[in-house]
C-alpha cells in the first residue's frame, strides 16, 4: 500500500499535478508572514521529534528515503537513509556527520567546527536573504494528508536558483520543497508521503544496522576526537585570490588540508548567501591529470573545473552554471601576494 | 487550478499556424528577415507537417515561375529520411558515465572524456579505518573506506597512494564535503544531506 502511495506521489510530482489552492501575495504583510513561516520552519526542523518517508526527484531519478529526527538533552540527532537501491545513509549528531555511502564511509566530527555567520534562526539574518530573494505567499496546499502554506522564494538576480517550500500549517515543518531552474522549472523536488511528529523517539531508532559500532560511538560522544584524521587548519594567508563574488555571498570558511597520501594539499573555501552554498577546492595536482575541466553537473549541483598554476580548481554549488563558472574564472594564483 | 511548483509561463510556446505559414512562404521567396531564419529552420527540421508545406510551397513557387519538372518525386524527402535512419550509429566504446553525471555545455565533451578515464579507475581502497560490520559488508558494493575529516576538511585516510589514486573518491568526497557544509549554511539544512544520499543513487 505504502509503495503504491509512493508511486502515485512520484507520478504526481513528475507531472506537476499537485495543486495548491491558488492565490499569490507579495505585499509587505505577506513578506512579514513568509519570514515568520521560515523562522518557524527552522525552529521546527531543529527542535521537533519526527519520523517520516519522502520521495526525492532529481532529473530522471526518483528515490524514496526515510528520516528520523530527534532533539533532546543530548542535542540534535538525525538519521536519513535510502529505501531503494544500494544502502546509503547519513547520520547527524550535533556537529558530527557520518555518511555511509556505497564505496566509502565519511565522518565529519565537528569538534572544532566554527559556526557560520548565518545563524539563520535570527530574524536579522533572514532579512539579509530579502536583499537577494523575493518572498511570496502562494496559498495553501495539502501534502501527506496535512495542510500546508506554500512560500515562493524568487532570486532577484541570475546568480542563484529559486525555491518553493510547503510548510505544515500546524508546526512549520517542511513537507515539500522544489529547487527551480533559471526558467522557473523544478530541477529537484522532495515531498513527504507521511510524517509523524512524536513526543519522544526511541534511541534505537537512531542506530543504523549498517553502521560499524565505532561510528555509533563517535556520534554519541561529540567530544571524542577523531584519532587518525588529518585535521584541516584555517588559512590565514593564501596565494589564491577569488574575484568579486555575486552580491550576497559571504565567505564562511577557508581551510587547508592534506589528504593521507600527502600528494594533494588542498585549500577549501565555502561561500554562502543563506540559501545557496558554493565550495571552492584548490588542489595541487603534482603533474597528475585534473579531476575536471570545464562545466559539469552533479545532480542538482553545478560544477566548473579549471587548471591554474598546476592546481585543480573546482567550484561546486547548488547555483546556476554561470555562477560557478564566474567564480572559477575569477580565481588567481599570486604566491608573491601571500608573503608577509 | 494551476500547480505552483514551477513559475508560470505566460508567453505562448507555439506560434499561430498562419504566422509560421507566412514565415515559411517568405523563406521560400527569400524574403524572410535574417533574424527569423534560424528559428524557422529549427522548426522546419523537426516538424513533418512544415516539411510537407516547404515542399508544396516550393512546388507552387516553381509552378508560378514555370519551372515544373516533367516528373515530380514527392517521396524524395522520405527517401532521404530512410537513408539517414538506416545509417549505422557510431559504436560506443567508452565506458558509460555514471548516470548522475550530466555534462552540460561548452566543455562538456572534453569534460566527459576526462571523466570516462577517471571514473574508469578501479578504486583501491581496502584499509578501512573502521572495520565494517557484517551487515555493512554484505550491503555495500565494495570495501568501505573511512574518510574521516573534521568538518573543515576532505581527506582520505585510505592507504591507497599508489598509481591507482582514488580519483573518483577524491571528487566524490569533495561533493560530500560540500554538502556537509551546505547543510550548516542553508535555511533548508536537510536538503544537502538528502543530496548526499541522492546523488549516489545510480552509482
Amino acid at each position: 500500500m505504502k509503495r503504491k502511495l509512493l508511486t502515485c506521489a512520484a507520478l504526481a510530482l513528475a507531472a506537476g499535478s499537485l495543486s495548491p489552492i491558488g492565490w499569490t501575495d507579495s505585499s509587505p504583510r505577506a513578506l512579514k508572514e513568509a519570514r515568520q513561516w521560515l523562522e518557524r520552519m527552522i525552529e521546527a526542523t531543529q527542535t521537533l521529534n519526527y519520523e517520516g518517508t519522502f520521495i526525492y526527484i532529481q532529473g530522471p531519478h526518483v528515490e524514496s528515503m526515510r528520516i528520523i529526527h530527534g532533539s533532546g538533552p543530548n542535542g540534535e540527532r538525525q538519521r536519513l537513509f535510502s529505501l531503494n537501491g544500494p544502502p546509503r545513509e547519513v547520520m547527524v549528531a550535533n556537529n558530527h556527520v557520518v555518511c555511509l555511502l556505497p564505496r566509502q564511509q565519511a565522518t565529519f566530527p565537528g569538534s572544532d567546527y566554527q559556526r557560520s555567520p548565518f545563524p539563520l534562526s535570527i530574524p536579522r539574518e533572514l532579512g539579509r536573504l530579502e536583499s537577494h530573494y523575493a518572498f511570496e505567499m502562494l496559498g495553501e496546499d495539502r501534502i501527506a494528508g496535512l495542510d500546508t502554506q506554500v512560500i515562493a522564494i524568487k532570486p532577484r538576480d541570475a546568480w542563484r536558483f529559486g525555491y518553493r517550500l510547503w510548510l505544515d500549517e500546524s508546526n512549520g515543518l517542511l513537507l515539500r520543497s522544489a529547487l527551480l531552474s533559471e526558467q522557473g522549472q523544478p530541477m529537484e523536488q522532495l515531498m513527504f508521503t507521511d510524517l509523524q511528529v512524536k513526543p519522544h523517539i526511541d534511541e534505537s531508532a537512531f542506530q543504523s544496522p549498517a553502521a560499524p559500532p565505532e561510528a555509533a560511538l563517535i556520534s554519541e560522544e561529540p567530544g571524542n576526537p577523531e584519532p587518525s584524521s588529518p585535521a584541516g587548519e584555517p588559512v590565514a594567508e593564501s596565494a589564491w585570490r577569488v574575484g568579486p563574488l555575486p552580491e550576497g555571498f559571504a565567505k564562511v570558511l577557508h581551510n587547508r588540508f592534506t589528504e593521507a597520501s600527502g600528494q594533494h594539499p588542498t585549500e577549501h573555501l565555502v561561500f554562502a548567501d543563506g540559501l545557496a552554498t558554493i565550495s571552492v577546492f584548490l588542489e595541487k595536482l603534482n603533474h597528475q591529470p585534473p579531476l575536471l575541466q570545464g562545466q559539469s553537473r552533479f545532480g542538482s549541483m553545478n560544477a566548473f573545473g579549471a587548471v591554474i598554476a598546476g592546481h585543480q580548481v573546482l567550484v561546486v554549488g547548488e547555483v546556476p552554471a554561470a555562477t560557478v563558472q564566474r567564480i572559477a574564472t575569477s580565481i588567481e594564483y599570486a604566491p608573491e601576494a601571500a608573503k608577509p | 487550478m494551476a500547480d505552483k511548483t514551477a513559475e508560470e509561463i505566460l508567453a505562448p510556446t507555439t506560434p499561430p499556424v498562419d504566422i509560421v505559414a507566412s514565415q515559411l512562404s517568405a523563406m521560400v521567396d527569400d524574403e524572410l528577415a535574417d533574424a527569423e531564419i534560424p528559428l524557422a529552420l529549427r522548426r522546419l527540421s523537426r516538424d513533418d507537417d512544415w516539411q510537407g508545406r516547404w515542399e508544396r510551397y516550393h512546388l507552387i513557387s516553381d509552378a508560378l515561375q514555370s519551372h515544373i519538372p516533367t516528373a515530380l518525386d514527392t517521396r524524395f524527402s522520405d527517401r532521404i529520411h530512410q537513408v539517414v535512419a538506416n545509417e549505422p550509429l557510431p559504436r560506443v566504446t567508452a565506458r558509460p558515465l555514471p548516470s548522475w553525471y550530466k555534462p552540460v555545455t561548452g566543455f562538456a565533451l572534453a569534460a566527459s572524456v576526462v571523466l570516462v578515464a577517471l571514473f574508469g579507475l578501479k578504486l583501491n581502497q581496502s584499509d578501512a579505518t573502521f572495520a565494517p560490520t557484517a551487515s555493512l559488508a554484505a550491503n555495500i558494493s565494495s570495501s568501505p573506506t573511512m574518510i574521516s575529516p573534521p568538518l573543515q576538511t576532505v581527506s582520505l585516510t585510505s592507504s591507497a597512494s599508489d598509481a591507482n589514486e582514488p580519483v573518483e573518491a577524491r571528487l566524490n568526497s569533495y561533493l560530500v564535503n560540500h554538502n556537509g557544509y551546505a547543510s550548516r549554511n542553508s535555511v533548508n539544512g536537510m536538503l544537502p544531506y538528502v543530496r548526499m544520499v541522492g546523488y549516489q543513487a545510480s552509482r
